[in-house]
């Protein structure tokens, strides 16, 4: 299966575990996400790799090459986020096919999740670096906040990677080792779980033929399209770069 | 929000388990405390002076004397460590947050007393 999904940073809350401890989470909203392109290591890309779209678009909201490449996959819709998870073997997925949370993330394992640092604009050497400043008084002068040296004058030069003031924040930052404690389906009501548990049996047993009775196939036909597409709240431990509604790259380690 | 709230609820209690009280109010907290493996319940008695926080978050602060020694603890009102509360006196405050009482001693330091209103008594 493919190693990770696209996702949106929901903001941070706390949950209650079976001993009454807090866990204190980050929650994200993943996928579904579709399958825009599938490269292959024997074709003409020459490594393995999925690319993945997230977020729908309407196909005349995006500029002409995207478009193009949408139509190529043979996709009716655009998406607003593309992302590439590489694959070791060659994949059974398919271009259209959609990817849920559940299918790819398991609760209680380990994970990383890549986003983007809140930004801090031209920030100090305070801010930046962690630097001490002066003293407010004992005769210091407008240098209360200031840098200071920045080498020796023997060098006649300040060496190359000198900490000073610039640009803070707004990187891609990746976490790695974070707890997933829970995944659950964001339109699921209190008895849904166990509902989404059953699908991927009723598929097989679909796929099985035609012992089922045609009423009962149409049935699970619409409750598997329900399944396809859902949004799950993924619940990380721990803090995630970013703001909220911010991209986030969730991986399995 | 909507989808924060969604996960959130599976975390939070329900209906009579809410444990219901004011600010101000002379409380019993039921907390469950574990030690070396084995649960056992602590009853902590104070004056509630702060409610805090939403949905899971929501905390309430209880602040007792004890031993000429002020004390306080904040509990999760969702947390399956609180037990219970039991409401054992109202009292008449004007302020949503009692602070003031951390400064105040002695007899400056009581609250005073007032009859539960309908509502409450049920």
């Amino acid at each position: 299966m493919i190693s990770g999904l696209i996702g949106k940073k929901l903001g941070m809350t706390r949950i209650f575990d079976d001993k009454g401890n807090v866990i204190p989470v980050t929650l994200l909203e993943v996928g579904p996400c579709t399958v825009v392109q599938v490269k292959s290591s024997s074709g003409k890309d020459g490594y393995g790799a999925v690319q993945l779209g997230f977020e729908p678009k309407k196909l005349e909201k995006v500029n002409k090459p995207y478009a193009g490449h949408f139509k190529k996959a043979g996709i009716k819709t655009a998406f607003r986020h593309l992302c590439e998870f590489r694959t070791a073997k060659e994949e059974a997925l398919a271009v259209g096919d959609e990817l849920t949370a559940e299918q790819v993330f398991k609760e209680n394992t380990i994970v990383k999740v890549q986003g983007t640092s809140i930004g801090r604009g031209f920030a100090g050497g305070m801010k930046r670096h962690g630097f001490h400043g002066s003293p407010s008084s004992h005769g210091a002068e407008k240098v209360h906040r200031r840098p200071m040296s920045a080498g020796s004058t023997d060098a006649q030069r300040v060496f190359k990677g000198k900490r000073s003031p610039g640009h803070m924040g707004d990187q891609s930052v990746t976490i790695r080792n974070l707890k997933l404690v829970k995944i659950k389906a964001l339109d699921a009501g209190v008895e849904e779980p166990e509902e989404l548990k059953n699908i991927p049996a009723q598929e097989t047993a679909e796929a099985q033929g035609a012992e089922t009775a045609p009423e009962g196939k149409e049935k699970k036909k619409s409750e598997v399209a329900k399944a396809k597409g859902r949004k799950y709240v993924v619940a990380v431990k721990g803090a995630i770069p970013g703001k909220k509604n911010s991209l986030v790259i969730i991986e399995n380690l | 929000m909507k989808a924060m709230e969604m996960f959130e609820k599976d975390y939070l209690k329900k209906g009579k388990d809410i444990p219901k009280f004011e600010i101000g109010d002379t409380v019993k907290v039921h907390h469950k405390i574990v030690e070396a493996g084995k649960e056992r319940i602590q009853v902590y008695q104070g004056i509630v002076i702060r409610m805090k926080g939403t949905g899971v978050n929501k905390n309430f602060t209880v602040r007792k004397v004890s031993f000429s020694v002020g004390v306080e603890k904040t509990f999760f009102v969702h947390s399956p460590r609180v037990d219970k509360v039991e409401v054992t006196k109202h009292s008449k405050v004007r302020r949503a947050k009692l602070y003031y009482l951390r400064n105040l001693s002695g007899k400056s330091a009581r609250l005073k007393e007032r009859l539960a209103t309908k509502k409450e008594s049920k």
